[in-house]
This record gives structure tokens, sequence and C-alpha cells, in this order.
């Protein structure tokens, strides 16, 4: 290893990041499919892993900045598109904050239908995760399987709002319109085959080997690193800290219809598979409570279009944790301020910690189980840093690489 | 973490949750001179949120494993550049350093 790349890396080791390694492969940086991109210098002692440090913004957009120029109920829409797989949550902790500001109490009907859209959003949000987890652990079948039930959730979503991605569905005061007649009889099937999915796949990841060998054990973070580090949703919860927005900090309607919080205790990939699959048995519980107390009435109240002057702080349980929204007013037709705190910027020091002492084969499964998704594994550059070669190795040739490695080893 | 602009100064909220409700810690620190103590020494998590304030407002943290170091802004962003959060930042004169125009 070169002497300028070591002194860099201690640098930035200092306190939390320390190592002493052999040889840094970057890993990363482009990232299609998620807000945050990230880049992880990754230094390995042969195979291992001792040190991660992540940088990050390969396209970071400015959005915060943007919203600076934007009306109001513009940047409803320019924030969902912060992310294309919890959009809704972006779009609930911005028009709730920005209704703390306003003091103006919205219909309870509203309340309810946010409940309901945001927990098919993380249905459909953790679905999505688990088939990326088979089809890194080498398991398409798994990815196919799950991907295809997810489509039922995009199918109801589409029904209610009008999209099945970015749903532009909450606006200030409510919902911008009300659920189509006959959703409920429309909802209860799908839940009901849901149900019986996510039975049938909690017993295969309790038993498949391929799953078992990739997951147990991997990517263990213990309550301690939790505490020092705080991660939020999924990722604290798998390491036995019941904490959840949804619980602590009520909003819309989840007092009324709480979700039962649920936990793990090994904090390793496996139980985040567990612990993800409970949680969707959890959101199908939440919308038929929600269905069966759905109040009648209005769903959208006109709030004043002047926003009056102050400040609120925000945060909803997103399918990742916690998203944090602070919105700042000076009375005028835009914000001063904006500020969001996404989940995953919450959960990469967490990462960097759960990939210390795995091998390069882990990372593919490792990375995913913090749930960005997984675009970047497209392309990754191995230098050896002693001869200065240096090739491109893609995520297909990555995934095979994991799935050799760990093939005729038993857990 | 929320860093803001105030103008003269620049203004920094850490928002911390107390069980039942956010409290907001608030200092602000001169522009002429923005600089202040890290607090990840104690609290790990604001590492990150730290070193992001960094880049977009300019403000040094003391003790911070990134400071000095970018985590978000890309290595061609102009180090004479007002960092891209405040209000002397204007998008066209930093294409202009950039030669993009």
């Amino acid at each position: 290893m070169s002497e300028d790349k070591k002194s860099e890396g201690k640098e930035a080791g200092a306190g939390l990041m320390q190592y002493s390694a052999e040889g840094m492969m970057p890993f990363g940086p482009v990232h299609p499919s998620l807000k945050e991109p990230e880049y992880f210098k990754l230094y390995l002692e042969g195979e291992k892993i001792a040190a991660v440090v992540p940088r990050i913004g390969y396209v970071h957009r400015g959005i915060e900045r943007a919203a600076q120029d934007r009306a109001w109920v513009k940047n409803i829409y320019l924030f969902e598109r912060i992310c294309g797989i919890c959009s809704f949550a972006h779009s609930l902790g911005y028009t709730q904050g920005v209704e703390a500001l306003t003091q103006f109490e919205i219909p309870k009907r509203a309340k309810y239908i946010r409940v309901i859209v945001a927990e098919l959003e993380r249905i459909h949000s953790h679905l999505l995760w688990l088939g990326l987890v088979g089809h890194w652990a080498g398991f398409d079948t798994l990815f196919m399987w799950i991907w295809k039930d997810r489509e039922r959730v995009l199918d109801l979503t589409e029904a209610i709002t009008g999209n099945r991605v970015h749903k532009s569905y909450s606006t200030f005061g409510g919902v911008r319109k009300d659920l189509p007649d006959g959703i409920a009889e429309k909802i209860k099937p799908e839940l009901a085959y849901i149900r019986k999915r996510v039975v049938f796949y909690t017993d295969l990841v309790q038993r498949e080997e391929t799953l078992i060998v990739r997951t147990r054990g991997i990517g263990r973070i213990s309550q301690d690193t939790a505490y020092k580090l705080s991660p939020v949703g999924p990722l604290l919860r798998c390491t036995g800290i019941a904490r959840d927005v949804r619980i602590e900090d009520p909003y819309a309607a989840y007092d009324e219809v709480p979700p039962a919080i649920q936990t793990q205790t090994d904090g390793d990939i496996a139980s985040l598979l567990t612990l993800r699959l409970n949680e969707i048995l959890a959101s199908c519980d939440v919308i038929d409570s929600a269905l069966e107390k759905l109040p009648q009435g209005p769903f959208k109240a006109n709030i004043p279009r002047v926003i009056p002057r102050g400040e609120s702080t925000f945060h909803v349980e997103a399918p990742r944790g916690e998203l944090f929204y602070y919105v700042k007013s000076g009375g005028g037709n835009v914000p001063e301020r904006v500020k969001i705190r996404t989940p995953t910027m919450a959960n990469l020091l967490t990462a960097t910690e759960m990939l210390k002492g795995h091998t390069l084969a882990d990372v593919p499964v490792v990375l995913t189980g913090m749930d960005p998704c997984f675009g970047c594994m497209d392309r990754i550059s191995v230098v050896d840093v002693d001869s200065s070669k240096q090739w491109t190795v893609g995520g297909e040739v990555l995934r095979q690489h994991g799935i050799e490695y760990y093939r005729g080893r038993k857990s | 973490m929320t860093g803001y602009d105030k103008g003269e100064s620049i203004e920094i909220l850490y928002h911390f949750w107390q069980g039942k409700r956010f409290v907001d810690v608030r200092t602000s620190v001169p522009k002429a001179a923005p600089r202040l103590k890290s607090i990840s020494s104690v609290v790990a998590a604001a590492t990150l949120y730290e070193a992001e304030i960094q880049d977009i407002l300019g403000v040094s943290f003391d003790g911070n494993p990134f400071q000095g170091k970018r985590l978000l802004l890309p290595d061609t962003y102009p180090a004479e550049a007002p960092p891209p959060l405040t209000k002397e930042a204007n998008p066209e004169k930093i294409r202009k350093m950039l030669e993009l125009e």
C-alpha cells in the first residue's frame, strides 16, 4: 500500500474508523436507484474487511436548497422525489411538519387514509428488500416470488392514489382524494394473500440452507453498538431495542391503530429477515383495523395558503426507520429552510460497523441488509495497490463470487 | 442536526429526541470564523451530520474525523467558492468557476 493512502486512511479513521489494513478496495460509487449512493473505501486484511470509510453525495441534488426557491405546495412533490420507495413517508413528513406550523386540525378520515397508504408502502418496501436479499444471496427464486407478490401491493396503491410509485397523495390538510368505493373489499383478500405468503416465507427463511448460510451470524451488531451509533428502524429493532416512532410519538391515526412493535435479538441479517416479515404481518393488522375504524367525513381541510412564521420538527417512521423533517418558515411564499435527515444517513455508520470482520463475499448481503437499493454493485474497481493494476468487477461477478465462496459450506 | 445561514452568522441546531419530544439545542457561529467543537466523541452518531454541515455551510468541527475532508460535496466543487447552502452561493457563478458555461 502506498504511503499517502495509508496516512489518508489513518486521519479519517481517528477514533471511530480505526484500522491498520493491507489494501484498500474502492466500492461504488454509482448507485442509480438510491437517493444516497454510497462509495465505501474498504480496507482489507487479506479478504477480511478491517475498516470502512464512507464517501457519499454522488447524486446529491441539492434538494434542500431547491426547496428554498419553491412554493410550499410545490415542495410536496419535490420531496416525494427524494426516494422512489418511501415517497409517501417523505410527503407525510413534510406535510405534517407544515401542518404543525399552521396549528390546523386535519380531518380524522384523512389521518386514517394516511395510515393505510403508509402501511401499504411499508409492506411493499419490506417485500422489495426481502427479494433483494434473496437475489444477493444467490436465491433468485425467492426474489421472483416476492416481487410477484409485491405487484399486488403496488396495484392496491395505484387503486387508491392513482400512482404506483410517486403517490402524490398527501397534501396540506389531508389527502388529495377520497378512497375509491369498495376499496375495503379489494384490500382484504389481498392482505389475506400477503399474510399467507409471509407465513410461507417465514418458514422458508428459517429452513432454507442457502439463506441460513448467507445470513445467520452475518453483519451482526450488538446492542451496545446500536446505542453508540444510533441506527434507526429495523436495524435498531433487530438488536432488541423496541423503538418505533409510530409508538413513541404517534402521528396521523397511529394513536388509535397502533402497530404491534416487532423486535429480534440476534442483530444479524437473518434476524432482519424475520423482523421484516413480522413487520409485514403487523402492517396488515394495522390496515385491517384502520379500515374497520375508518370514520366518515371530509378527507381534506382547507388550510390557509400562507404558512405562519415559525419552525417545527417532525419525524415519521419510514420503512427504513425514522425520517426527520425540520421546517422553518419566515411567513413568506417559500420555506426558509427545510432539513431532512433520511434513515439511510443515520444507518450509514452502523453499516460500516456491520461490514467489519466479514469477507468480500459478504459485502453485497450486508450492505443490502441496511436496506439501500443496490445499484452500485454494478461498478466496483479492485485496485491492487502494489502493482497499481486496476480492474473492474461487475456486480454479477461479485454476486457469483459470494455464491462460489459459500458453495459447500454448511451452517 | 440542522445548519442554517442567518446572514452574518450560521445557526446550528442539535435535535435530540427525549422519548417524548424533541429538545433543540441552538448555537450560532460567526460566518467569518465558522468553527465549533465536535460532539462526535460524545455522540458518535453526529459524526456524519457534522460532516454534512461542514460541506454545505463551511462550518469546521474540531475533532470530527471528517474535518477538512468532503463527505457530500464533489471533489470538483471549487474550494474558493462559498459553500452551497450559504446565501452567497450563486449557482451561475459556480458553474462559471467550473467552466461549465
